[in-house]
């Protein structure tokens, strides 16, 4: 599981702060004010169209959908049918919901992420201790993604290879769900009121 | 004008046709990228990728490797790109060309690293330095 901390949700001001800074360290980097990305190396990337980051795809990062994969085994938007998380419900830090689709799709990648069974969940700006964070030790048991050691029926999974015979449909469904998403207008950028919760 | 020379480039091509039987271009190992796949890159990714395909695909051996210019269009143009990615695929079947075979697909993945998730369990897998 991975996230992009946003500085709303760990400093008082508009300003870095060692907190914020710390955890850019872990996670790569971060978002801040004016929609831009703050790396660990200290530099900062415009974000464009992106609430969140793009993935090594290329494309942005979709919160609860997106998933890092070996890219050697897998194509980018390659999917990944997960029939128990369907129709969960997933909140967003905002409080606005949405029903999971059941599907992911490969958009990034990581040095760590090696195998045909291993993927990095994105979670949006909530890390793995944050009690908003629907795949974290938190999240509901039906939705938890954290325990790797966890490989119970529920998170069975089966690859709808990018330009196979279903690729469309299953596509179709992501992109419905992210339409939805973007339709509120709110997608994962934390709210004022979410506080200083990372942990 | 640019189908004609794509056109003409690609004469003799549909030999490849019978091929693509044999060939799952979905599954791995992925020598090179779908059009769609590299489509949805950043500008830098693409660059990286053109630039460095171009100096690993010569030691494949192809019957016709693209010029510059000819991948360039093809970047543009999903039919010439698949040409040139099916061309590749068939090249790998032969044992003989696993090697220089590999070394294009590491293109592939370097692409991707390049703007892949640098949280501290990839950095460290990957052997980045603080510094870096």
């Amino acid at each position: 599981m991975y996230f992009i901390p946003n500085l709303k949700d760990y400093c008082k001001t508009s300003t870095p702060c060692p907190r914020f800074r710390r955890e850019v360290r872990m996670q790569g980097s971060g978002t801040i004010p004016g929609n831009k990305l703050l790396t660990y190396k200290g530099k900062t990337k415009e974000l464009g169209n992106c609430k969140t980051a793009f993935g090594a795809a290329g494309v942005c990062l979709t919160p609860y959908i997106s998933i890092a994969a070996d890219p050697s085994k897998y194509s980018m938007g390659d999917i990944i049918e997960m029939p128990s998380i369907k129709g969960k419900k997933i909140k967003l830090p905002d409080g606005t919901s949405f029903k999971h689709p059941g599907y992911f799709i490969v958009q990034d990648s990581g040095g760590a992420i090696k195998g045909s069974n291993r993927f990095d969940f994105f979670t949006g700006s909530q890390g793995m201790y944050n009690e908003r964070n629907q795949f974290g030790v938190k999240g509901d048991q039906d939705t938890q993604m954290v325990d790797k050691n966890d490989c119970s029926d529920r998170k069975k999974f089966t690859v709808i290879r990018r330009g196979s015979a279903n690729y469309e449909q299953s596509l179709a469904s992501i992109n419905e769900t992210q339409d939805y998403i973007q339709s509120q207008k709110r997608y994962v950028v934390a709210s004022p009121l979410s506080g200083l919760g990372e942990q | 004008m640019k189908f004609l020379i794509m056109a003409l480039f690609f004469v003799g091509s549909t030999s490849f046709a019978k091929d693509l039987g044999s060939i799952n271009l979905s599954e791995p190992p992925f020598w090179m990228p779908s059009y769609d796949e590299f489509h949805d890159l950043q500008g830098f990714q693409k660059d990286f990728y053109l630039s460095n395909f171009l100096v690993r695909v010569k030691a494949l051996g192809l019957l016709k490797s693209p010029s510059k210019r000819e991948l360039s269009e093809a970047a543009e143009w999903h039919e010439a790109w698949a040409q040139i990615r099916l061309q590749v695929y068939k090249t790998c079947l032969d044992e003989k060309n696993l090697r220089a075979c590999e070394k294009l697909a590491d293109v592939r993945l370097k692409t991707f690293e390049l703007a892949e998730n640098q949280k501290f369990e990839n950095r460290r897998t990957r052997g980045v330095s603080e510094e870096d």
